[in-house]
């Protein structure tokens, strides 16, 4: 312990940021765990998580880029800290562990 | 392509300063995106679902202490507010929670605030319409009622025209002073002849008010002059009930009292006159007041306006100054006579204001009893809530936080209860101003605004307060070892302790309320119980009034009155008709001043005064007041002959002690008559009231173009109206014949606003004594059931039951004792304010102050009785075995 915990919904927006490369702003996030998880996802909670994320040191974000189809408005872009990367990465690695020798378990049934 | 504005403009709302620009932009975004994909109307529906979810989510977070601390902190910055708002709300959804678990517990609850708030608020609402939102009218702090004050005739508020025309000229602090009175018009259309109810005026006056027309133009001072006089201003509503709004109205002629006048304008709808507002037309005075030199006829009612930063204070010293220089130069007219000021918003409500103080103090008691009741519930179920309070105190909630739990619980009960208080109050308020009497005034006025709702929620807030701080600093006081361990086993076999406090103090008020609706049955009863002195049944009255452009002189009147009086009298059903310019309950009253002959002239204003009539030969037999001295009037006593005057036996007692009045010599209005005749008093309708000394004269020695003819019946006066309407006719098509009523429908008019205050007053009595009762109920079954373990005991070991019974209704005795003391002493702390409510009884008296206390008492008594009976029907083995 002694490090932030990861909710599995801040998990997937922290993935997707992580797929989208460098920068994304909310609309592709959103997008993109929609298309990979195939669950439609509340957009309210994305954003939630995202500002969640942020105060965790885990994102950081900029303004940038106010476009017209935006109604003239700024985007917020954001991208993975190290503290986020590295929390993925347990995570990972921890699922990883618990997952092994259990899958074809799984499988059978 | 825009999102919906109003959405956008609620998320901008809702969403944290620093999120909105890139959310809305985002959401945006994506909006273009699914107007062009799948049409513009699911993107409207899509967006508003945004608006909700964002809104809902991001305000969760906004306050959610409890997972969103830091996000909280960075996206507001302050994190105290935010934090114990969160913190309020989840007390307060918990609440709501523990709340719902208990829904009989909420009803109960809830429905005694509900009363309790509903009728304060109500009662608030037309405390504030009537007594304390100022008048209608532009600048109301400037208006002012003049009066000319004397010792002698206390309580009226009268001027002379003559006087007010000095003060005009001699007054600084005015800008504007007008005076006006009644004046009774006959106006002739082509269906007949129909009486009005006119005014007369100076322009001065609607200057006052600052009435504005709706039509053509209001007064202006030529209009006083002789010959330019005759010009009416209708009121809004005569404008539009009898001319039918019609707009050509100004210039047109109508014939009031058989002379032709012209219409110059109509008051707007809005133009307030108080205390007038009955008034279908007016004219202007028609005399110049300058020329008419009686000053001491004070017939008028005065309004001034202040000049702009002039105070009450400065106007009323400046005329009191004129009014001495005034005595000074008229002594005849003026000595002895001064001025007083009164605010117009006094003037029109002062009197009002006993009655409904009285009511809102009585809903106040009603509120606190509820607030007893409902406290009374809260401490019952905090003591079965004891062990799960200890539980959250171990593991570490400090008693600041529980005791804001149990508040969260009342102000959620005090805010349900409040809300259907005002629907209540809706509809109670509806009810209070169509029943209420005429006497109290503004009563359209009477809404439910928001100050009323802002009375409501400081009360609903307040009483939350009240009824939750005991119950919550008892259930707080916890012995966490004992509780813990014992559970609520034995918890609370204790005295009555804080519930004994609510008992005293639920009793204390209820008695008040009993005692001060007592009071006023009394006082009713007593009004209905009249004895004039005379048989009040079978009495009817009727006004005549003659046009006063068909006969020569007020003497032509009186034969058309005598005949009429003949006319009645010998109709079969009729046993005997008088005239009479006033009688008990009816007609104006006239007061003034007299002089004995023989005697040392006393100085003005300190001399003998009595209240007057003129009446008709057989006025005294149609009444049935017995002469008890000398004669009454013949048809003999008119005009030309000695004038005569019979006095009333207070007069004669208190005028001429110990002298034979007959033969004696009075002046009174320049009229110096002898006195031939003594009658018996008529007992005044309010008992307890002074009889006044009362001087009677023969109508035909002073005429008048009107009067009461009152008509003494065999049968039903109602199956009398009409032949003697039609009598009447056939005698003078051209009289005015109105207000048929009967001395007992006198009698109940001046009952109607009595009987309102008694049974308004009992009903909160009655509501009052109910939730009293429940009260005491409700803490009695509650210890009895903390002692069903020791009474099966006791019955198991051979106990008698009814000493059981005894034992208990004791134990609940002792608070309620102690809450009659208290509330009888207070009563007749408080006798004060009803004493200007209550005739016939006095506010202390002795019995009702008894009767009630018993009636109380037996009360309380069967409501300790009932729970002690039944706790006593357990089976004493079932009560053991259940521990």
């Amino acid at each position: 312990m002694g490090r932030e915990s990861l909710g599995e919904f801040e998990q997937l927006v922290l993935l997707a940021i992580v797929r989208l490369g460098s920068e994304v702003y909310g609309v592709p996030v959103v997008a993109e765990i929609e298309a990979r998880t195939g669950r439609s996802v509340s957009r309210a909670a994305v954003y939630i998580a995202l500002r969640r994320l942020e105060s965790k040191g885990l994102v950081a974000s900029r303004m940038a880029d106010p476009t017209p189809e935006r109604g003239g408005r700024a985007k917020r872009l954001f991208r993975i800290e190290p503290a986020g990367v590295e929390l993925l990465r347990d995570n990972r690695q921890a699922l990883l562990s618990m997952w092994q020798d259990i899958e074809p378990v799984l499988e059978e049934r | 392509m825009k999102p919906p504005r109003v959405a956008a403009w609620l998320l901008s709302r809702t969403l944290p300063q620093r999120e909105a620009e890139w959310v809305l932009g985002d959401l945006e975004e994506v909006f273009r995106a699914r107007a062009v994909d799948s049409g513009r109307l699911p993107a409207r529906l899509w967006y508003w679902w945004q608006t909700v979810s964002f809104s809902a989510r991001f305000l969760r977070e906004r306050v959610d202490g409890r997972r969103g601390r830091r996000v909280a902190v960075s996206m507001y910055g302050h994190r105290s507010v935010h934090e114990s708002v969160g913190n309020l709300l989840r007390d307060l959804r918990y609440a709501a929670r523990i709340l719902l678990k208990a829904p009989g517990f909420i009803v109960a609850a809830a429905t005694t605030l509900a009363l309790g708030i509903g009728a304060n608020t109500a009662i608030f609402s037309v405390v504030n319409s009537v007594l304390l939102s100022p008048l209608p009218l532009t600048e109301p702090d400037r208006l002012v009622s003049l009066c000319e004050t004397n010792p002698a005739i206390a309580g009226f508020c009268i001027v002379s025209p003559t006087n007010v025309e000095d003060w005009k000229e001699q007054s600084r602090t005015f800008e504007a002073i007008g005076i006006a009175r009644d004046w009774p018009f006959i106006l002739k259309t082509d269906d007949g002849v129909v009486g009005m109810n006119g005014g007369i005026a100076t322009p001065g006056f609607f200057e006052v008010l600052q009435a504005a027309p709706e039509l053509g133009r209001l007064f202006v001072r030529s209009d006083l002059e002789p010959g330019n006089n005759r010009v009416i201003v209708l009121a809004h509503a005569t404008w539009q009930g009898r001319f039918g709004s019609d707009s050509t109205i100004v210039g047109r002629t109508l014939t009031l009292d058989d002379e032709i006048y012209s219409v110059i304008g109509v008051l707007a709808a809005d133009a307030l006159v108080p205390q007038m507002e009955h008034f279908q037309l007016w004219t202007p005075l028609h005399f110049h007041p300058r020329d008419e030199q009686n000053r001491n006829w004070r017939g008028f009612r005065a309004l001034g306006r202040l000049a702009p930063g002039a105070t009450l204070a400065e106007a009323g010293s400046e005329m009191t100054t004129i009014s001495g220089r005034l005595a000074a130069q008229f002594p005849e007219t003026n000595e002895g006579w001064g001025v007083r000021l009164v605010p117009l918003h006094e003037q029109v409500v002062g009197h009002a204001r006993p009655m409904l103080l009285l009511f809102l103090g009585a809903v106040g008691f009603v509120l606190l009893i509820g607030c007893a009741n409902v406290a009374n519930l809260l401490l019952a179920r905090s003591t079965g809530r004891r062990r799960e309070l200890a539980v959250r105190t171990a593991l570490g909630a400090n008693r600041a936080r529980l005791i804001r739990l149990l508040l969260g619980e009342s102000l959620l009960l005090s805010l349900l209860g409040g809300a259907a208080g005002v629907l209540l109050a809706l509809w109670a308020v509806k009810a209070f101003v169509a029943l209420a009497p005429g006497g109290i005034p503004r009563l359209d006025e009477v809404r439910v605004d928001s100050a009323v709702m802002m009375f409501a929620l400081l009360v609903s807030l307040g009483t939350s307060v009240l009824f939750g701080v005991l119950p919550a600093l008892q259930a707080t006081a916890l012995d966490l070892n004992r509780e813990l361990k014992e559970g609520d086993r034995s918890a609370s076999v204790r005295s009555l302790g804080a519930r004994g406090v609510l008992v005293v103090s639920e009793v204390a008020l209820a008695l008040m309320l009993l005692i001060g609706a007592g009071l006023l049955t009394q006082s009713f009863s007593s009004l209905l119980r009249w004895q004039p002195g005379f048989d009040r049944d079978n009495l009817l009255t009727v006004w005549l009034l003659a046009s006063s452009g068909k006969y020569q002189s007020a003497a032509e009147v009186q034969t058309v009155f005598r005949q009429a009086t003949d006319a009645v009298e010998s109709l079969p059903a009729v046993k005997a008709a008088g005239t009479t310019s006033a009688g008990p309950l009816f007609g104006g009253r006239e007061t003034d001043e007299f002089q004995i002959q023989g005697r040392a002239a006393p100085a003005l204003g300190a001399g003998p005064v009595a209240r007057w009539y003129d009446v008709g030969p057989s006025y005294f037999n149609t009444l049935g007041i017995p002469i008890v001295r000398g004669r009454g009037f013949t048809r003999n006593d008119v005009g030309g002959t000695l004038p005569v005057a019979i006095v009333n036996e207070s007069a004669a007692q208190r005028y001429w002690p110990g002298v034979d009045p007959l033969g004696q010599q009075l002046s009174l209005r320049g009229r110096t008559m002898t006195i031939v005749g003594v009658v018996a008093d008529v007992r005044p309708f309010r008992p307890g009231a002074a009889i006044d000394p009362e001087i009677y004269w023969p109508q035909a020695q002073g005429p008048r173009y009107a009067t009461f003819l009152v008509i003494r019946t065999q049968t039903e006066p109602a199956d009398v109206v009409r032949s003697v309407q039609t009598r009447l006719q056939q005698l003078d098509p051209d009289m005015q014949v109105s207000s048929f009523s009967t001395l007992n429908q006198h009698l109940d008019r001046q009952l109607v606003s009595p009987r309102f205050n008694m049974v308004l007053l009992a009903i909160f009595a009655g509501v009052a004594l109910v939730l009293a009762a429940v009260g005491i109920y409700g803490v009695i079954e509650y210890t009895v059931a903390q002692r069903t373990r020791e009474m099966g005991i006791r019955l198991a070991l051979g106990a008698q039951r009814w000493h059981i019974i005894r034992s208990v209704i004791v134990g609940g005795m002792r608070p309620v004792a102690l809450g009659v003391g208290l509330g009888l002493v207070s009563a007749f702390a408080l006798s004060r304010v009803l004493e200007t409510l209550i005739f016939g009884v006095s506010a202390t008296d002795l019995p009702t102050f008894l009767v009630v206390a018993l009636v109380l008492s037996a009360v309380a008594a069967l409501a300790c009785y009932v729970p002690a009976r039944r706790a006593t029907k357990v089976d004493a083995i079932v009560a053991l075995r259940e521990e």
